[in-house]
């Protein structure tokens, strides 16, 4: 049979080969309409991306450049899914029984491609197979790829229509902004996000950095100049929303590492004279103790041992004159500290006084040219505003001139009273009369009145320039926290809320609704007291401070004090032992005390509803605080705050808080 | 009697087509000769086609036919006809309750011999012994004579006192059985059921069907087929009918309809869940529902011209080749369900290859 065969017609594979084109064909067209509906099903995925990421873009909740992203994302996943489906492997017995169901060839294709793939089973006739191949591939000329594989619409072409509608609708329709982005309503993510500072919350920082920084530069204090140099940095950054919450909490905790690791300022450098002054006492026997002292930037044992000194001098103004060379090495000893002692004056340096004067000069001219500006243009806030400005800058500039002039008195007080101290040594030297023990008592006087000198000294300049940074550090910790709270209740800060306690455990309920009676919206219930505070606790309080020096919360008064939980920062700052760690263990006197008055009381119940012990007390007005009375009343008092701190002598130091204050108290936009 | 002498000679038998081109011829003369005895049969029976093919198919497969219907829709005339155009032997065999299987099968008779001395035992064949034989009322007999009748079916045999006689060849057996009259009948076991090939309703004529029948029924002149086809030729055109290749795709489908009738096989291999399979058959049809499947698209496909069989060929051949396979539970004997519509639930919910 298989010799017929092969003489009688083409073997079945060669004469499938017409068979196999058509066959090709229509797996080619099917591919492609496959790759058609994966693109489409790749769109519709893309589009779903698109649209959430342009919604969330357009809300806020993403940067802009994630729309970018997913926009990149939203083209390839078409590719993707046109890939995937074109790529799917498509049999060629397949694409048969396709053609034959849609040409109605009674499985004529499909049959002759599995005949001529397999052998004949035992029965079937080899001759009716080559027939039936025969009769399979007479049919290719009624065989019409597109019959067999139509192009069809995509069934889910409408919907990616549609949804690419709305992506083009999300991209043109601008979200109106929330109108009071209250802290409350803004969700966690948000506050993870870019920190955004309106720059007159930071202003009050900026000033004080400003003024570190030149006191830095009066000073040569590398340290606080670079500690204060990063700090302005810092506020720029933030000012320009390039920081994150964390961010910018992170640098805050590195800047307070380096301050509490710097050494520095006014204080390090008359200190530093100090310690050479008593360098040099330290080589005179009698006054060797006051310059090791000095030398250990000890001065309350300065002071003791100048005491000593004073008082040996008297003493020894009864003795002999025997002790004449001691008498003049301590007062050579003397007068070399008094030189040491002797400040360089910054303000002698011509240059640095130029530019100061020049400074000041231009300062004044803007001054004058933004109050013509205003006076033809009274309605020009900016113009105010930078009037403004450039006059708390005329007055910082004065304040500091002040300040100098008065370090610089101090300085050439203590010097003159060593030179004094000295001269009535020499004095004494060349004639012990009686005049010699006045000079003597008046030498002890002079004793005393420079421990006085070095006591004020080290008063007046301890720690101000760092801790004055430190101080900034922590209102700007403050206002950064205040900006990127969303919300009390816990967890509300990073790790640094605290709770407060007398009943902190309020929910976010009461701080939401006082919040928006705040704003004016009313509230469905009786606020109770607005607290917010910092602590170690790591949950965010309910108790609202202003913050106090070295940290240290401040509670507004009418308000319930911290309690045993509320640790504030305050222990940040030396000597300061914190508030509200606990209560005092004998408040309630010792409990094993016997002899105390007893009385029986006997309480009886009463049915209904009994006195509470609580009390609700409404904090604002059902229908919101009056705001517009309180703002003019505000503006009011802001001037007049001013105008006192430009005309009176305020310490710097105090001036931020008066400030501070101000800014806590402002009417809320 | 051959057919006639105008026909074309045939391909001889013995020797086999040797080219496909003489293949392709002998798959003409099929045709040929099957529409022949088609148009032979039409001339007496109208308007039942589809039964007529049915046994025609049954005929050339090799297999036996059930044919059920009420009185009169001419069942019986439909075989006789048959065996008139075949050049064939024919009985016809009414069932009874009387009936015994000696009276099918035949029995040995004491045989006294010419000269009157010796007498022997001699088998004396029963109606069986025919190449047609009609089974009329198969239902009425009881089941002794059924099961002999039924075996003698299968085996194409008869065995009396250990001595085997064969059946001619072509044997082929048509059954009537009415569906109303069931008073004292005795409905075929299931089994039995099962050796039929196909299982043909006999449905009532349409009203232009009963027109030519009492045309030709009522008439002067009586009309009777004359024999069109031989059995050697018949037997040729079986060998020929199972030769027909069949497609492993086609083949597969076969398999799934067939699974499609068993409920513990719904949702598992393929086979999908068909509910009035699930909820009202006890057990599918055999393996030889498969057989009968496949044999039948055969005939089908060289009926057609085609050299392979179809999935249009089993779907044809479904419902004959099924229906008495079926066995109902009791919630589908209690519907009085109909087997053809689970048939056609099972044909609806297998898919076609290619489809």
């Amino acid at each position: 049979m298989d010799s017929v065969r092969s003489t009688s017609g083409p073997a079945p594979a060669a004469s499938l080969a017409p068979l196999r084109q058509v066959l090709l064909r229509v797996r080619w067209r099917l591919r492609l309409q496959a790759a058609v509906v994966g693109a489409v099903e790749g769109g519709l995925a893309g589009a779903v991306v698109l649209l959430v990421v342009t919604l969330a873009c357009r809300l806020g909740w993403l940067p802009a450049p994630s729309l970018w992203r997913a926009a990149m994302v939203g083209g390839a996943l078409p590719l993707a899914g046109a890939l995937v489906r074109a790529a799917r492997r498509i049999s060629l017995l397949e694409v048969a029984g396709r053609v034959d169901h849609t040409h109605a060839l009674q499985d004529r294709v499909a049959s002759a491609l599995q005949f001529a793939a397999a052998p004949p089973l035992p029965g079937e006739s080899e001759l009716l197979r080559e027939l039936a191949l025969r009769d399979a591939v007479a049919q290719v000329p009624i065989i019409q790829p597109a019959r067999a594989a139509p192009w069809y619409f995509p069934p889910r072409l409408p919907l990616l229509g549609a949804l690419l509608a709305l992506v083009g609708l999300a991209a043109l329709v601008r979200v109106p902004s929330p109108p009071a982005p209250s802290p409350v309503s803004q969700p966690m993510s948000q506050r993870l996000q870019v920190l955004q500072v309106e720059p007159e919350l930071l202003a009050p920082e900026r000033e004080e950095v400003a003024r570190l920084l030149a006191e830095a530069e009066r000073t040569w204090d590398e340290t606080l100049r670079e500690v204060a140099l990063e700090m302005q940095r810092l506020l720029e950054q933030i000012e320009r929303g390039e920081l994150t919450r964390k961010e910018a909490f992170d640098r805050l905790a590195e800047l307070e590492q380096r301050l509490m690791e710097g050494r520095g300022g006014v204080l390090e450098a008359l200190r530093e004279r100090l310690r050479k002054a008593g360098a040099d006492l330290g080589r005179d026997r009698l006054a060797r103790e006051v310059g090791r002292a000095l030398e250990k930037d000890d001065l309350e044992k300065a002071r003791q041992e100048l005491e000593r000194l004073a008082r040996m001098a008297r003493e020894r103004a009864q003795l002999s004159p025997q002790k004449a060379q001691q008498r003049q090495q301590l007062a050579q000893a003397l007068r070399t500290a008094a030189e040491s002692v002797q400040p360089k004056d910054e303000w002698q340096d011509q240059t640095e006084a130029e530019r100061r004067l020049r400074q000041e000069q231009a300062l004044r001219e803007e001054e004058r040219r933004l109050k013509r500006h205003l006076e033809q243009h009274p309605n020009d806030e900016e113009a105010a505003r930078r009037l403004n400005r450039v006059q708390r800058e005329l007055d910082r500039l004065a304040r500091e001139r002040q300040e100098r002039a008065e370090a610089q008195r101090e300085l050439e007080r203590l010097r003159r009273d060593l030179d004094r101290a000295a001269e009535e040594l020499e004095r004494q030297l060349q004639q012990m009369t009686p005049e010699q023990r006045k000079a003597l008592q008046e030498l002890a006087r002079d004793m005393d009145r420079l421990q006085d000198e070095i006591r004020k000294l080290a008063q007046q300049h301890s720690g101000q320039g760092l801790s004055q940074a430190r101080l900034v550090l922590g209102s700007l910790k403050q206002v950064l926290r205040r900006v990127g709270r969303t919300g009390p209740g816990p967890g509300g800060g990073p790790g640094q809320g605290t709770q407060g306690s007398g009943g902190g455990q309020q929910g976010n309920n009461p701080m939401k609704d006082f919040l928006e009676r705040a704003s004016g919206k009313g509230g469905g219930q009786d606020a109770d007291v607005l607290v917010e505070g910092e602590g170690q606790g790591g949950q965010q309080g309910q108790q609202i401070m202003i913050l106090g020096e070295g940290n240290t919360p401040i509670l507004l008064p009418g308000l319930r004090p911290p309690g045993p939980m509320g640790q504030g920062s305050g222990r940040d700052r030396p000597g300061a032992d914190g508030i509200g760690r606990e209560h005092d263990p004998n408040l309630l006197g010792d409990p094993r005390r016997l002899d105390v008055r007893l009385r029986s009381t006997r309480v009886v119940g009463k049915e209904g509803a009994g006195p509470t012990r609580s009390e609700t007390i409404l904090g604002s007005a059902e229908r919101g605080f009056a705001s517009a009375p309180y703002r003019k009343v505000y503006q009011d008092y802001t001037a007049v705050a001013e105008e006192v701190m430009s005309r009176e002598r305020v310490p710097p130091g105090y001036r931020f808080y008066v400030k501070r204050y101000f800014q806590l108290i402002k009417p809320r936009e | 009697m051959p057919s006639s002498p105008s026909d074309p000679p045939l391909p001889s038998a013995s020797a086999g087509p040797r080219t496909a081109e003489e293949m392709a011829e002998q798959v003409a003369a099929f045709r040929r000769d099957v529409q022949r005895l088609q148009a032979e049969v039409a001339k007496v029976i109208v308007g039942h086609e589809s039964i007529v093919e049915g046994v025609i198919i049954a005929l050339l497969a090799g297999g036996h036919v059930l044919l059920e219907g009420v009185p009169g829709l001419g069942k019986t005339m439909l075989v006789r006809t048959l065996a008139e155009a075949v050049d064939l032997t024919f009985s016809r065999i009414q069932f009874t309750p009387d009936l015994m299987p000696a009276d099918i099968l035949g029995t040995n008779v004491l045989v006294e011999q010419s000269d009157g001395r010796a007498r022997s035992f001699e088998f004396q064949r029963g109606p069986i012994f025919a190449h047609i034989v009609l089974a009329d009322e198969i239902n009425r007999a009881t089941p002794k004579t059924q099961s002999a009748l039924l075996e003698t079916m299968q085996e194409g045999a008869v065995t009396v006192s250990k001595t085997t006689y064969r059946l001619p060849q072509p044997f082929f057996v048509l059954a009537t059985q009415n569906p109303l009259e069931m008073e004292g009948t005795y409905p075929l076991p299931e089994a039995q059921l099962d050796r039929f090939f196909f299982k043909l309703k006999v449905s009532f004529p349409s009203r232009e069907a009963l027109h030519t029948i009492l045309e030709r029924t009522t008439g002067a002149q009586e009309i009777h087929a004359s024999k069109v086809i031989t059995g050697p030729r018949l037997l040729e055109l079986r060998e020929l009918a199972r030769q027909v290749p069949v497609a492993r795709t086609v083949q597969d489908y076969a398999i799934r309809l067939l699974q499609g009738t068993h409920p513990e096989n719904l949702g598992r291999d393929g086979v999908p869940v068909i509910e009035p399979v699930r909820r009202f058959v006890r057990y599918g049809a055999s393996p030889r529902g498969a057989q009968a499947l496949l044999l039948g698209a055969k005939i089908r496909a060289l009926l057609d011209g085609r050299f392979a069989i179809s999935a249009a060929d089993v779907r044809t051949v479904a419902r004959p080749a099924l229906r008495h396979r079926i066995i109902l539970n009791f919630e589908g004997e209690a519907e009085a369900l109909d087997p053809d519509t689970l048939i056609d639930a099972v044909l609806q919910q297998t898919r076609e290859p290619g489809a």
